[in-house]
This record gives structure tokens, sequence and C-alpha cells, in this order.
């Protein structure tokens, strides 16, 4: 999403949240951008909320399981083989 | 005449840039060439990550990650931002196999419900009920944002829990999706958008204890 003018509405710059917390935001759009957010207070807190929500899904990650399976490994370790027979050592293009 | 080292460097570099991973072409070469310790490293690091991936898409994991790998290994070494993302795009290609994922899903939705806001033409066409603060997250508020990105359609889940989840880069992301990147970010944000809002109607059923 591009931003047109001199100001959003926060209508626009709830829009344009994960375009600015993913740095994808041009130079004069953040401008416009940071503008509206030091003057409004609803939409820092928006932003806040949203960068909360962010974290909290990382959050949700189970832990990793420590092992892989023994039957696991070895199945894809013969696949991996399967793939190095087919194609020979110094032809990586096939 | 000796060819000059740099050329050399040149000739050896454009023979490897068959490389799946401009990230790590040391890596990628192993692979190639059918290193299997550098093969199981890789599964060491990326098969704990893709199985909770998948548990967390609501995926039968099993069969579907099994196949990813076949699909990975015998892709091996196309082209990708990195090896990480070829492995996830060989998933999500199984697993849309296996579920209703469309790309195109919410596409015209808004990230805030339009009557939160003073209507188009107001002086600061602001807020109506602003946000407030979340507070601090609680075991409630964590089952409600599970609930919620369960709820979510099949690709917003995918790249919500890629990016925030498995901390996948946009560019990572947007290949295991076959999207482009704006079309990803697209999907982020509104996956981001109804995750958000999920918590805030939580909080405002008095969820914050």
């Amino acid at each position: 999403m591009s931003i047109s003018g001199e100001t959003m509405s926060c209508r626009e710059i709830v829009e344009v949240m994960t375009e600015y917390i993913e740095g994808t935001l041009d130079d004069r759009d953040r401008v416009v951008f940071e503008r509206h957010i030091a003057q409004c207070p609803p939409c820092r807190e928006y932003l806040l909320q949203l960068r909360a929500t962010i974290g909290l899904v990382a959050g949700l990650r189970a832990p990793l399981e420590e092992e892989i399976p023994e039957d696991t490994k070895a199945a894809l370790l013969e696949a991996f083989r399967g793939f190095k027979r087919s194609k020979p050592r110094g032809e990586p293009d096939g | 005449m000796p060819a000059p080292r740099v050329l050399l460097l040149a000739l050896m570099s454009s023979t490897t840039d068959a490389s799946s991973d401009p990230r790590d072409p040391d890596l990628a070469r192993a692979l190639a060439e059918g290193d299997e310790a550098a093969f199981e490293c890789f599964v060491a690091e990326h098969h704990p990550s893709l199985v909770r991936f998948a548990r967390s898409l609501g995926a039968r994991e099993k069969g579907v990650v099994a196949l990813a790998w076949t699909d990975f290994i015998a892709r091996l070494p196309e082209p990708a931002p990195s090896l990480k993302s070829a492995l996830y795009r060989a998933f999500i290609e199984r697993w849309r196999q296996v579920t209703d994922a469309r790309l195109d899903e919410g596409s015209a939705e808004p990230a805030v419900a339009s009557d939160r806001f003073h209507p188009t033409g107001h002086r600061w066409g602001g807020w109506i009920v602003p946000p407030s603060r979340f507070p601090g997250a609680t075991e409630d508020a964590r089952r409600a944002l599970q609930s919620a990105i369960s709820a979510l359609p099949a690709t917003m889940r995918a790249v919500l829990l890629l990016r925030d989840g498995e901390g996948l880069d946009e560019e990572e992301a947007a290949f295991a999706l076959g999207l482009d990147e704006a079309a990803q970010r697209r999907l982020l944000h509104l996956a981001r958008s109804r995750a958000r809002a999920a918590l805030e109607a939580h909080y405002a059923a008095g969820g914050a204890s």
C-alpha cells in the first residue's frame, strides 16, 4: 500500500502498520507514518497492540522435540542416498 | 601462462552457482554433492521445527512432512532464497494438496472494522472507539489467541506461523508460499490484524484476569 498525501487518517495508518513493522515503507511514507503516530495516541496504542500480538504468537510455539526418531532419520538418509545415487558427484545439476 | 587467481576464482564460482542457498552456499554445495554428514546436520536443524510447524497448522504431519522431505531432496539444488525456505515450500505444496488453502483469502478485508472510525470525510477520520493497552499475557489470552489462529483461513494461518512463529523472513516466507512478497505481506497483515482483534475482544470481555 502506498500513501499518497502528506497526512494519513487513522484508518489508513492501521492498513500500513505491517509495512511499517516490516520496514518496507519508503522513506517518504515512513516520515508521514511516524509523524501521525507521534501525534495520535490511539494509533500509537494500536501499534503497541500489534507488536504485542506478534510477540504472543512467537510465544505460542511448542518446544521442539529434542530427538528425531531413529526410523525417521534412517528413512530420510535413505531418501538422500537415493538422490546421491541418481546424481553423480561433480554433477549437481543432474 | 597460468590463469590469474581471480579468473580461477570466478570460474570456480560460476560452477557453483547451482547453489540453492545463497545465504549458505557451502551447505548447499555439500548437499548437492551428496554429503551425508551435511544432510544429517540439516535434518537435525530443520526437521523438528518443520514438524512443529506442521502440527501448528493442524496438518496430519507425519505423512506430509515425509513427502516434503522427499520432494526437497529430489529438487536439490533448486534455486531458493534459502534451503530452509525450499524445505518449507516443499511442505506447503504437499499440505495444499490435502487442505483447502487458497491464495486470495480475505484480500479486500480491512485491518480494523470500519465502524471503529469516524466516517470518511471527517477531519481526521479518527477512532470512535480507540484501542487501549493490552494487559499482560495470561494463559486465557494465549488460549484465545491460539483459537483465533486456528480459525484463520489456511494460507493466512500458514503465513502467520511461518513469519511470527518459525521466524522465516519475508523473502523466505513468500517463496515457501509461492507468493510474491507484496501478497505475502498483505496476508500477513490480515492474519496479524485478526489475531490482534481476537486479543482485543478477549480483553474487552474481561479476559485480563
